[in-house]
């Protein structure tokens, strides 16, 4: 019985370090392939070709800008004067009030001199009823839609109902979005007719200078925690997202800033009422695409910028990572058709198997690593040697990966000035792996087990 | 155990951990060394941009008092700095920037740059050329042309060459070269269009692009979405001019919707006869450019509004109800009729129309 | 001679600006949007203002009409400088109460004998 012990002990250690590998090594991959990716940028987008857009009368594509709102009544206003502000020849702001228990309305009556907006409506998606339509009358491009509960995915579903332009942004109400971001996230839309879907990097806002809806300042946020999520966001985004750009193969444009052609979110029949609801929609629109032959092109702008509250408590952070792996299972599983399918080529066999072994597997066989390696030890079956060089290097090697993503950062963006919140970012590298890492995990493996229904999560509003 | 049991697998590991431990250090202070140098060097830049136009606007010649460029930063500012003069001004300060570049024979390192294997150097070089709007790169723009086999770039090239069009001759090459790259987008070719116009307008020759539709009308070799950018981006330059080559046009291609819709945009103005025609065209979309434009053709379309009000399509109705709007007291009064009607979209598209025309008045 | 306010979003195009102006006389002063813009009249309070069309935060044509609808600043002359050439931002500019619509490219000396030609108008 030992025996059998022993060798289901060696085949462990032996799947473990396998998956420690290969993963690794993926995410080495992946900032090897973000790294051609940005310095191909840093030559080809430059800020005068964006500004070739405004600069002419008609070499752009209207936007809508769509912001799905619950209780957001704190911030919803300046959110607002931040995008009038935006710098764009043509835009419209489309703010959906989900049927919030709080004085959104009434505020954003007083606010903007709301009147009644008369155009009718094209019912081509469907979601919960709307109650009534407003129209500002200061600003002719901002519309008020009152609508019923039916949250983020129904919310944004009534939007692109009302909205008049072939291009939308879905945005979220806490975020900021930078004034040229539509204008270097819509810019690939105009230059090609394959493009359907573009993401944007998004940004941590806490601990920023920020004045009049505009950000001057970026700076480190003094909390260890929203700190280290500068770190992680930045890794998720730069290198997490730009190397599925070669391939074809993004799978994820945030929910916070997404830029969609209205055409083809349409053909898939709008956001799907479900958790992870921008995930889902682009696995759709990949698979509607590779369906029906449709050329087309996805992928991640480096250079727009939205600026995002992070969660800034435990308990709020443990909330928001449960929602999104709950939403990554969702999606993977609504989608299921499109896992290790050859039919779908790459997106299926390097985009989705990513998903499924790296994100949703690597996390349960971590933490089993860090549940067994520690009782294998003390059942005398490893070697302390051995143990601790393998600590030593997964460690170093993850350290490395933030680092890459921290460098990645800094050569072509260079937003944190400071030559002290950079060294502060490679401190966090570490720190990541001293229990924030860990707690995302748990808390991640925790999600497999509650994996339920949506709904929107409150998050307490940090004021600035 | 039997693998870690192995001397040279723990030597590896060893070596393994030393590496990674090395390369981080290493990774951390290039990084801060990049970013200063990085930092340092766009300080550097602003500066010298800031010289370089200050001494192109006080001296006759710049070249006197200013640095040579010696690394890319440098070249980069000078282009900058240049482009931006030669975008925005004429006369004389145009003349004497061009001058600087020639004697600093910046044309000349991005030419160099214009063939480096890596694809979006190129790209970008080309990009640089292009912002400089050196006539004498014609010739240069055509050779690289030629060679060039990656097509990103090729779409560049072409664009920098329309930015320098002389004479319809060199836009009929352009549109040309145009077709035998894959349709990007309607803009992009427009934008082309647009570049060789305006163009045309600076040397005070603006009928030559009159003579290059007229040229290309008939001509197989150039595909129908061309044209159609060529009328789109004739409108949108303003080009009233060409009102009877854009007639012919129309008249020619009855059976093609998208040339059609180009051509209404300019006829509706200078020819609102046409109008009566296009808003019964069988294509739905040439109906709805038509109605756009209704509003010209007085009030003779009335009854032809109240039709399309009740059409089956969403767009339609819209904008029949909205021409409808802007036809005096004889539209609002058909808009008032139709707000009662039983066809509960017609209604509203009326009375969406009325509150618009009613708020502006 | 005359205080001369410059609104646009390029430095460079500021600088040549500043700099020939400067030369032939005139007080200048320059705002890089149209916050800057409004912000600089008041201070500055000059006696023409030219101004861009395309800028960050809030484009030329809100600026003009904030300064129309201010009683203190609905009187200074702007001189509107931009590429933008379609008929419907001429219309626009000119009903919002401009003087004068100077597309780019721009030449730099003729615009200095307008301005001169304009200013002893409206001087005497």
């Amino acid at each position: 019985m030992s025996h059998f012990l022993v060798s289901a002990a060696y085949y462990m250690q032996g799947i473990i370090l396998v998956y420690f590998l290969a993963i690794n090594s993926t995410y080495t991959l992946l900032i090897l392939f973000a790294l051609k990716d940005i310095v191909q940028n840093s030559y080809l987008s430059t800020s005068r070709g964006a500004r070739r857009l405004l600069t002419s009368d008609s070499y752009y594509k209207p936007v809508s800008i769509i912001v799905p709102a619950y209780n957001e009544s704190a911030v919803i206003s300046d959110c607002i004067r931040s995008l009038l502000n935006l710098h764009y020849p043509e835009f419209e702001i489309i703010v959906v009030n989900d049927g919030s228990s709080d004085e959104t309305i009434a505020r954003l009556k007083e606010d903007f001199k709301l009147g009644a907006y008369l155009k009718p409506v094209r019912r081509q998606i469907p979601h919960a009823p709307i109650k009534n339509i407003y129209i500002s009358g200061d600003y002719p491009n901002l519309i008020i839609i009152d609508k019923e509960t039916g949250g983020k995915a129904d919310a944004i579903n009534a939007g692109i109902n009302v909205s008049s332009y072939p291009i939308f942004c879905s945005l979220d109400a806490d975020s900021l979005l930078e004034p040229d971001a539509i204008l270097k996230s819509s810019k690939p839309f105009i230059e090609n007719d394959e493009v359907i879907a573009t993401g944007g990097i998004v940004r941590v806002l806490n601990g920023c200078l920020v004045k009049d809806g505009a950000v001057l300042e970026a700076e480190l946020p003094k909390k260890t925690l929203e700190a280290i999520q500068v770190l992680e966001y930045a890794r998720a985004f730069l290198s997490g997202r730009t190397g599925w750009n070669l391939i074809n193969s993004l799978l994820i444009i945030s929910g916070a800033f997404g830029v969609f052609r209205k055409d083809m979110v349409v053909a898939v029949n709008g956001y799907r009422k479900t958790v992870g609801e921008d995930m889902d929609l682009v696995m759709r629109l990949h698979r509607h695409c590779l369906d029906n032959k449709i050329p087309y092109k996805i992928f991640f702008v480096p250079d727009p910028v939205c600026w995002t509250q992070v969660p800034f408590t435990l308990a709020m952070l443990r909330k928001q990572r449960n929602r999104w792996h709950r939403g990554l299972l969702d999606s993977l599983l609504a989608n299921r058709s499109m896992i290790l399918n050859p039919k779908y080529g790459a997106v299926s066999l390097l985009g989705v198997s990513y998903f499924l072994f790296v994100e949703v597997l690597g996390p349960i066989i971590e933490l089993l690593g860090y549940i067994l390696i520690p009782v294998f030890y003390f059942m005398g079956l490893l070697d302390s040697k051995f143990v601790l060089l393998l600590i030593a290097m997964s460690l170093l090697w993850g350290i490395s990966i933030n680092i890459s993503a921290i460098f990645l950062d800094t050569y072509n963006f260079r937003r944190y000035k400071k030559q002290k919140d950079v060294l502060r970012l490679c401190l966090m590298s570490v720190v990541d792996f001293l229990g924030y890492r860990q707690i995302t995990l748990y808390e991640r493996v925790r999600a497999c087990f509650y994996f339920k229904g949506t709904q929107w999560d409150t998050q307490k509003r940090q004021s600035q | 155990m039997r693998l870690t049991s192995s001397p040279h697998f723990y030597a590896c590991l060893y070596i393994a951990v030393g590496l990674l431990a090395a390369f981080n250090i290493f990774e951390i202070v290039f990084m801060l060394f990049h970013k200063n140098r990085l930092d340092k060097s766009e300080i550097e830049k602003e500066l010298l941009k800031h010289r370089i136009s200050t001494a192109i606007i006080t001296v006759t010649d710049p070249s006197e008092v200013l640095p040579k460029p010696v690394n890319a930063m440098n070249y980069a500012a000078y282009n900058e700095a240049v482009s931006s003069i030669i975008e925005s001004f004429e006369g004389e300060i145009v003349e004497r920037a061009t001058k600087l570049i020639y004697k600093f024979e910046i044309d000349l390192y991005y030419k160099r740059l214009s063939r480096t294997t890596i694809w979006f150097k190129r790209a970008h070089a080309i990009d640089m050329l292009s912002s400089l709007k050196l006539k004498k790169n014609r010739e240069f723009f055509y050779a690289v042309f030629k060679s060039e086999p990656v097509k990103e770039v090729r779409y560049r090239i072409l664009y920098g060459l329309s930015r320098l069009a002389r004479d319809r001759e060199d836009i009929y090459s352009i549109s040309k070269l145009l077709a035998t790259l894959p349709y990007l987008t309607a803009k992009y070719t427009e934008d082309v269009f647009l570049n060789t116009i305006t163009a045309l307008k600076n040397a005070g020759k603006e009928e030559e692009f009159g003579f290059f539709l007229k040229q290309i009308m008939t001509n197989s070799g150039i595909p129908l979405k061309i044209k159609r950018d060529c009328l789109s981006a004739c409108y949108l330059a303003g080009c009233e001019r060409d009102g009877l080559i854009v007639k012919e046009y129309y008249n020619a291609f009855q059976n093609e919707p998208a040339i059609i819709i180009a051509c209404i945009r300019t006829l509706a103005n200078v020819d609102p006869g046409i109008l009566p025609e296009v808003l019964h065209h069988k294509d739905w979309r040439v109906r709805l450019t038509a109605l756009k434009y209704a509003h010209l053709g007085g009030t003779d379309l009335l009854h032809d509004l109240k039709d399309l009000v009740h059409d089956s399509n969403y767009h339609i109705r819209l904008n029949a109800a909205l021409a409808l709007s802007k036809l005096g007291d004889a539209g609002l009064e058909i808009l008032r009729g139709e707000t009662a009607s039983t066809d509960k979209f017609a209604a509203n598209a009326a009375k969406y129309a009325l509150t618009g025309a009613e708020a502006a008045s | 001679m005359a205080k001369i306010l410059i609104v646009d979003d390029d430095d460079t195009i500021l600088l040549i600006f500043r700099t020939h102006l400067s030369k032939a006389g005139h007080l200048v002063e320059t705002a890089v949007d149209g916050v800057d813009a409004l912000e600089k009249t008041s201070s500055f309070k000059p006696d023409l203002i030219l101004l861009d069309i395309n800028m960050p935060r809030m484009s030329g044509f809100e600026v003009v009409k904030n300064l129309k609808e201010n009683a203190e600043t609905k009187d200074i002359p702007i001189f509107i400088m931009t590429s933008l050439k379609q008929d419907a931002n001429i219309k626009r500019a000119y009903e919002l109460g401009i003087n004068e619509y100077i597309t780019k490219p721009i030449n730099i000396e003729h615009l200095k004998l307008r301005i001169d030609k304009f200013l002893g108008k409206t001087c005497s």
